[in-house]
Parts: structure tokens; sequence; C-alpha cells
């Protein structure tokens, strides 16, 4: 176990390198800012750029030796895990048609189309579950909690007479 | 003080049915993510704005104190806190579900918030007008050093690798430092988005860290539960919540210390119960025996969290009942209906409306009385839940939840924040970083910069006023010991037994 | 199976996708101003002074103008979140925003949005006006403005001000300025925390508007009303004037509370234009609006009436002092 921590791989700097890039740009940021606007963040973004040249003193070091130049762990999660990519692209799509075609229509297609890409099981059983997942959210947060999101105009009528 | 506690228990006896349908609103609505007590309270101002005060404060008491248990039922199961505060209840509730001992953890939640919550507020029907004192002690400096409590524990869940919770820890309290800047108000690093210039929105984050990165590694998997304790959680009874409560009796020590560090918290203007939350959790880890097993379903970091988010929200209340500050959202929309009733406010409310103010503490007294009640039974049919397969909850999770990031402040743009921060979550915990640590890099990290710029203006830019005042100093070496302390302990136990 | 599956998942697709063009092409029915609700943006948060002027003029307002009123609140970067969203609304004179002229213009001076003043909107009404004032404990070490300054040319006092950005902060600035006394502003982020740091005595004094302190006026002592004549003598108990107090002539500082709608909408329908306005106007001389106004606890002796001409005016004149005065509020000075 203690040895699986000490070994680092290239898919290990996604991270920092993320958290280097967002430093480097807040950086550019508040260049020019009073001095107490730039005192905390820019503190914080120079810990950041230190702590990705750890990581890369780190990968270099103990680097674990697979097929894929170090990249495997970042590799897979392209490979292995389909469902995690599919699941963010219909998301995405998800949040993308809720203002065109209002949030029950969408959250219908959403989860329709999620059940189905995980094989949940036949047509029917896929309809029961998207209407009964949209119903209990147009119930509980449209009607009950009156939460303001965009609608269709058959339920924005279902609205108003509720 | 014993006569006014008769006579507002006497009063409230008036409107009892309020309290019950106050607190199963709160449970409720803290429940769902994104909704809190002070968003529906505003929403129902127009039903308490018409009711008569004492009654309107008590309702608005029950659905206050209600809402943080709710806050810990998805937490424990599903992953997705349903308040701020239940954030870390997530650490070991939802493990404990994954092995099965969801109905266990409910228990133990909801019984830790009700003792938790019932004790603090018996202290506070004690002390009322006594603990106002405290408000004056805590300024900024302090609020700072508290803050830095909940930082703390950054570098102790990091799970394996301290570099990598570093890192994990500092990119959370860099993305907590986008927006506009709290003394000039001038943008960073918003990449030009005008719904980031208030700072990286809170609620979105959690969704996104907790709720959505969970919903897509769940789908690896048919159950939440694992598929070897599954057999044995279907078949459970009512053993989980005798256990829960059976564990939460033992550790009674554990809630009343937990509770109490949440009352200090909340007694302070502006800190709010998440920290409470974090800051209990920090604590409890320190002086564990078994640290190894927080954040692997350690019943003592439930009890720790709920404790504290309930042992708050009568503290939250002293600021407003005996100064006229609110201490936060609740007590703000609580102030409201008190000036619209000509109530008067701060210190005169003793002298004009002394029932008024020991009406409010009796009723949570109640609520939580009546939370005992309501809650615990609950356990058994809410652990259900978690049976579902994977294939629909994930579904339902984030169309849920996307709401949840939206309601907080009505953009659409906050369910993209939503998604960002889950694909964020689901790549940390593949690469071996911990979510967590964003997160509370994310909340406290703005907290933590206002308090520490306000201390250094206070202080001229001189950083020596971090330790110039007597209780700031006392909780600078409580922080340090609690740091330093327990490896010291944990060396002089290992050497003993070494010998 | 999993064919026959799939094909039945297409159709019933299909047949929601049918759904949504149907509804979505039904036809807008077009009726008199206005034909539906009228939602308010508020750039401060819920719960605030805003929200609950908002609450009472809506109230009264709602029966002169046939429709409901539907506020939301965006909060942030000192209103400019607020104000971004209205000027991106459609022009029609079913959003407005409720605003406070002061604080906002120096926001628009100080952060330059992306939005235009006063190309995009225009101020149609104010209905208060609030004094920013300077307040100590009462039971504090400082009592008079005096005494204020002659310790801030000892040491540096601390004033505690809701955000930077703000009329009564830039007050503050300029009152130093003139005596040469040292004030160290220090922004807490909200009315409440400043009022909170006043209280406790981590500062020496706050700076903030006169209403908005008047749940502890009698913890609190009013030490100074920027403003060149005291019209709220009673309230502030006699606060003087920076003239009255140290012959110093400064300009006035204060709030204003304003309804604003899109200049567009104005411009390409006066009638309706009209109709909003004197339906406002009608709300405001109503004696009901006295009673909801005091009813969310404020005091109705800070009602006072402007119309557009006279609310764009103070809108300018606000934008030419930020101006003046930029380089020391964004603390390059």
């Amino acid at each position: 176990m203690a040895n699986k921590t000490k070994q680092w791989s290239a898919g290990d700097l996604f991270i920092p390198g993320l958290g280097m890039g967002l430093a480097v740009y807040y950086l550019y940021t508040v260049r020019g800012l009073a001095p107490l606007a730039q005192l905390y963040g820019g503190g914080l973004s120079l810990i950041c750029i230190a702590l990705f040249l750890a990581a890369v003193i780190m990968v270099i070091r103990h680097r674990k030796n697979d097929s894929a130049g170090g990249f495997k762990k970042l590799n897979s999660l392209a490979a292995v895990h389909k469902k995690f990519i599919v699941m963010t692209v219909l998301t995405a799509l998800f949040i993308v048609i809720i203002p065109i075609i209002g949030y029950p229509l969408a959250s219908v297609l959403f989860v329709a189309s999620t059940t189905i890409f995980l094989k949940y099981g036949n047509p029917l059983r896929v309809m029961k579950v998207s209407i009964i997942v949209t119903l209990v959210g147009f119930v509980l947060f449209i009607i009950f909690l009156n939460v303001d999101l965009p609608l269709d105009a058959v339920t924005e009528k279902l609205k108003g007479v509720l | 003080m014993w006569e006014m506690t008769l006579a507002s228990l006497n009063e409230i006896l008036g409107y009892w049915w309020l309290i019950p349908l106050g607190v199963g609103l709160g449970i409720f609505v803290g429940a769902v993510p994104g909704f809190s007590s002070t968003n529906v309270l505003i929403i129902l101002l127009p039903f308490t704005l018409g009711m008569e005060s004492g009654a309107g404060m008590a309702f608005m008491a029950s659905l206050y104190s209600g809402s943080h248990m709710g806050g810990s039922i998805p937490a424990v199961l599903f992953n997705v806190p349903g308040t701020g505060a239940a954030a870390a209840t997530c650490f070991d509730g939802y493990p404990m579900t994954q092995q099965g001992r969801g109905q266990e953890a409910l228990a133990i939640a909801f019984a830790a918030s009700a003792i938790g919550g019932l004790f603090t507020t018996m202290i506070t029907l004690g002390a009322l007008p006594y603990l106002s004192k405290m408000v004056y002690y805590f300024g900024s400096i302090e609020n700072f050093v508290i803050i830095l409590f909940g930082v703390a524990l950054i570098a102790q869940i990091t799970g394996g690798s301290m570099l990598k919770g570093l890192i994990a820890g500092m990119f959370g309290l860099l993305l907590g430092a986008v927006g506009y800047d709290h003394v000039y108000s001038v943008p960073r690093a918003t990449f030009g988005l005008v719904y980031l210039f208030d700072g990286m929105p809170r609620v979105p984050a959690i969704v996104g860290l907790f709720a959505i990165s969970e919903a897509f590694s769940m789908v690896e998997k048919n159950m939440i539960i694992d598929a070897s304790k599954l057999s044995d959680a279907l078949k459970e009874g009512w053993q989980g919540t005798k256990r829960g409560l059976v564990i939460t009796l033992k550790k009674m020590g554990a809630v009343i210390r937990s509770s109490l560090i949440g009352f200090v918290v909340g007694i302070i203007p502006g800190a709010g119960a998440t920290i409470g939350s974090f800051v209990s959790y920090q604590q409890a880890m320190s002086f564990s025996k078994d640290k190894e097993q927080f954040g692997k379903g350690a019943p003592e970091g439930v009890i720790a969290s709920e404790a504290a988010n309930n042992g708050l929200t009568s503290g939250s209340l002293i600021p407003l009942l005996t100064l006229g500050i609110p201490g936060g959202g609740t007590a703000a929309v609580m102030l409201v209906v008190l000036q619209a009733h000509g109530v008067p406010i701060g210190p005169r409310l003793f002298q004009v409306m002394p029932q008024l103010a020991y009406g409010v503490v009796v009723a949570m007294l109640v609520a939580y009385i009546v939370m005992i009640i309501m809650g615990v039974p609950l356990a058994k049919s809410l652990a259900k839940m978690s049976f579902f397969p994977t294939k629909v909850l994930a579904p339902a999770i984030i169309s849920f939840t996307l709401i949840g990031s939206f309601v907080a402040r009505g953009y659409l743009f906050d369910m993209w924040i939503a998604l960002f921060f889950g694909v964020l979550g689901y790549i940390l915990k593949r690469t071996g970083y911990s979510p967590h640590a964003v997160l509370l890099g994310v909340i406290l990290g703005p907290l933590a910069e206002q308090y520490f710029l306000r201390a250094l203006l206070l202080g001229n830019g001189n950083p020596a006023i971090l330790f110039s005042r007597p209780l700031g100093n006392f909780l600078w070496v409580l922080l340090v010991l609690s740091m330093v302390l327990p490896a010291l302990l944990a060396r002089f136990r290992n050497r003993k037994t070494v010998q | 199976m999993k064919r026959k599956g799939f094909s039945a998942a297409v159709k019933m697709i299909c047949c929601v996708l049918a759904w949504v063009l149907v509804i979505g092409g039904a036809a807008v029915s077009w009726a008199e101003y206005p034909s539906k609700n009228i939602s308010v943006i508020v750039p401060t948060g819920e719960g605030g002074a805003m929200d609950r002027v908002v609450r009472a003029v809506t109230n009264v307002w709602k029966d002169y103008i046939g429709v409901n009123f539907q506020s939301t609140f965006h909060a942030g970067a000192s209103g400019e979140v607020g104000y971004m969203l209205f000027s991106k609304r459609p022009a029609d004179g079913h959003t407005l925003l409720a605003g406070n002229i002061a604080p906002e213009m120096m926001m628009y001076v100080l952060q330059e949005p992306d939005f235009k003043f006063p190309d995009d909107f225009v101020y149609f009404a104010c209905m208060d006006s609030d004094p920013a004032v300077l307040w100590v404990r009462k039971d504090g070490p400082i009592q008079t403005i005096q005494d204020l300054v002659e310790e801030g040319k000892k040491r540096p006092v601390t004033i505690a001000t809701s955000r930077f950005p703000h009329p009564s902060t830039l007050a503050a600035l300029l009152l130093a300025e003139a005596t040469g006394a040292q004030f160290n502003i220090i922004p807490y982020g909200g009315g409440n925390p400043a009022r909170t740091a006043g209280l406790t005595g981590e500062v020496d004094a706050v700076t903030t508007f006169l209403s908005s302190s008047l749940d502890f006026a009698s913890d609190v002592k009013f030490i100074v009303m920027f403003q060149n004549e005291n019209k709220w003598k009673d309230i502030s108990r006699n606060a003087p004037t920076p003239k009255e107090a140290l012959g110093i002539q400064m300009p006035e500082f204060g709030g204003n509370r304003a309804w604003a709608v899109s200049r567009e909408f104005r411009e390409k329908n006066p009638e309706e234009y009209t109709k909003l306005v004197d339906s406002f106007r009608k709300a405001f001389d109503d004696p009901k609006l006295q009673d909801e106004w005091k009813k969310v606890g404020m005091d109705p002796r800070f009602l006072e009436f402007k119309n557009e001409e006279e609310s764009m005016k103070m809108a300018q004149d606000m934008i030419e002092t930020a101006m003046k005065y930029k380089e020391i509020l964004k603390g390059k000075k």
C-alpha cells in the first residue's frame, strides 16, 4: 500500500497541471491591482506553481512503468471509463436543452437516454422511469418549491393551474 | 428564568402544531439539495408575516432546526449533502452506506443531531443573557483562526500522499479565490463571466464534487452497496437503527463535544454551519485513536458533523436575540419578521418582550424533542432508498442536483459549474487526489481571505496583529496543539507498545 | 430483443420531440401592457433593506398597474451582476430594476462593467432619500466628530464600511483628506457585519446610510451627517453636518432607492412608459404606502419622490464625483 502511494504516473500531473494553469491565469489577471487585492490569491498561485513542479519531480523520480508512457491513468479515463464520457456528454446536452425545451421534456429525454445507454431494460421500463423521475422533479421543485425553471407551454399552464 | 421558560412553554402550547409542521418541512427542505432553511423561509414570508410574532418565530426556529437534520439524509445515502453543513457528513456517512450500514449511519446522524441540538438549546435557555457577551470577544482575527481549523483538515484528509493532498487543497483554495476581491471589488480570474464575479458558487461546487462525480462513478456498479454486503443489508430489520442508537449513546462524550464546538461557532456572527461541522470534524479526527478509519465509514465522523451543525442552530440565534445582529441567512429572515411586527430588537427585547426571546428557544427545545420522535424511526425506511439500482439513481441524482445547483442563485450557468466540478471530482478520484480537500478549499478559501485581509487592514498592514488578542492567541495555541499533539501522542503510544 | 427495444425507444423520443414542436409553435398572444407579471431585478441580497422596500412598494403598486410583481435577487460584485442581467432582458417593460443610485453608479465608474449608462436604462423614479452618516458606540471613548478627527491625527482610526465602492466610504475618505486625519477604511462585505464590528468595538466608527442603523439607535451616536443640511434632525438626534461641526464644505452623500427600466422601451413605447411611470406615482401618493413602508420595518420619514429628470441628474452627479476620486477608491492613491 505504502509503495503504491509512492508511485506516480504522468496522468497524475493532470490536476496539478490544471492548478498551475489557473495559477498563471490568476497572476495575469491580478497584475497591476492594489497590493491587497493581489496578496492572497497571488501567494496561492505561486504555491500552486511550486506544487506542480514538485509533482513533476515526483513523476520523474517515482515513475511507474506502464505501456502508455505513464499516461495510462488518463488514457484509462477515456478507454475503460466510456460510461463516464458518455454520461458527461449526455449531462451537457441536458443542460443545453433545458432553456430550449423546458425542464420537464429535457428531463424525460435525459433520463431516457441515460437509462437506455446504461441498458436498464426494455423501452417500457425506460419510459416509466423517465416519466416518474421527471414527475417527481416537477412536483417537488416546480410545483411545491416554486423553482423558476424554464418550462414548455403545456407545463407552464399546468403550473399556473396548480 | 424558569418562570419565563414555563410561561413560554405555556404560550407555545397554544400553537403546538406549528412545531411538528416546521420540523417536518425543515427535514424535507434540508434533504433537497440546493434548498436551505433561508430560501424556504423567504418563500414562506407572506405566511409567517401573517402569524403572530411568537408563533412565526416558533415555526421558523423549528424549520431551521429540522433542515439541519434533513441535510444528512441524502449526504448519507447518496453522497449528496442536502445543505453545505452536511458536506462533512458525507465523508463517513456515505462510506457507511456503501458498506450496507446506511440505516445505522442515518440513525447515528438523527440521534446525534437531535441530542446535540437539545443539549446546546438547554445551555442557551439557561444562559441566554450572558452568552451575548461572547459576540464581543470574537472579531476578525478570531474568525480567521477558526476558519484555519477547517483549512487544517486539508492536510489531515490527504488519504495517502501528503503532496497530493496539498495539491488538491491549494487548487481548491485558488478556485475559491476567483471573483471580485474583498477590498476594492476588482475582478480576479473570472474568465470574463459575470456569474463568477461573486466568487466560485458554493452549492454547484458541492453538488458537482460530491453528487455528480459520484453519479458518474456509481454507474460502474449495479448498486451503491458493495455486492458482498447487499444480502445482509436487504434482510436487515431494525438492527441498524438499534446499532446506531447504541453507538451514539456510547459516544455521548463525542456528541457533547461536537455540539459545543458547533454552538460556539454559531454564536460568532458570520462563520456559519458549514464551518462549524468542518471544525468539529477536524477536532474529532485529530483526537481520535482510530484516525485511519475517518473517511472510510467512522461513526465518529458522522457524529462530529451532525452534532455540530445542530448544536449550532441555537447558538446562531443568540446574536439576533440579544444584540439584534443576524448571524446568518436564517436569522436575517427572522429579523424581517420581527421588524414587521414592530418587535424591539437588541437588548431592549429582553426588557420589553422577554417571553418572545425565551419562546423561540423553548420552541427549538420542543422541536429537537419532536425530531427524536419523528426522525429516528424514519432511518429504516429511508435507508431502503439506497437499494435502488444505480442505473436509475444516477440519472435521477444528476437531474435533481442540477436543479439544486440552479436554485441557490437562479442562473442556468450554475448547472455548467456543477458539471465542471462533477468531471473534476471524477478525475480527482481516479488520479488519487481528494475531492474533499478541493471542496474545503473552495468553501473556506473566500472566508479565510476575507478575515485575513480584514485583520491586516485593522493592523494597518502589520501581520503582528494576528497575534495581538488574548482569545486569538488562545485559539492559535489550540490550532497548533490539535495539529501537533495527536502526532506526539501517537509516537508516545507506539514507543510504549514497542517497549 | 435489443433492436426492438432500441426502435421503440427511438419512437418514444420522436413522440416527445413532436410534442416539443407542437407546443413550441403555439402562437404567443399580445395584449395590452403590462400583459404579464412584471419581474423586478434586485441587485442586492434577499432580506436586505432593498428587499423590504420593494415588497412594500409593489404591494401598493400592483393595484394601480394591474399585474403582480415578482422579485429576483442578484447580489454580487457590488450590484454589477444584477445590472448586467437587467441590461440583457427584453426591452418590453416587463423587467424593472430596483436599485440604489449612488452606490451603484459608483460601481459603474469603478468596475467599468459591460452595460452602458444612460444608454441602456433610465431611472424613472426615486422613492427615498437616505443620508450617509458616521456613527460611534455610545459608550466608546470617541463621542464627537472632533474627537475622531483629533484621534485620527495621532493614529489611524479604523472605520467599518459595507464595501469600498460606496458613497459613505467616499464621504469618510474625503473627510479624512479635508481634516488631515488618518482614516483606515475597512470593508466588511455587507451592512450587517460592518454594524456588528462597530457595536462590538472592533472598529472606532462605522460609515453607513442612516436608515440601516436605526435599529441600534439607542446604542450608537451619529457624529456627522454627510449633507449640507440635516433634514432628519429628530431621527439622527441632531447629528451635525461637516460644515456645522468642522467648518468644511463637502459634496452631499447618501443613497436613493430608485426604479429603472430599459431605455429602448421608454423610447419605443412612450404610451406604455407613461402608464408605468404614472401608476408608480399614484402608488407613491397612496397613503397605504406609508403603512406598508412601516410594516417592513422602514421609517416613512425617508420617503421622498423624485421624477426621471431629477433621478437621472443625481445619477450623473454621482458618476462625476466617482470619476473625480476614482484613484482613491481603487486603492491606488
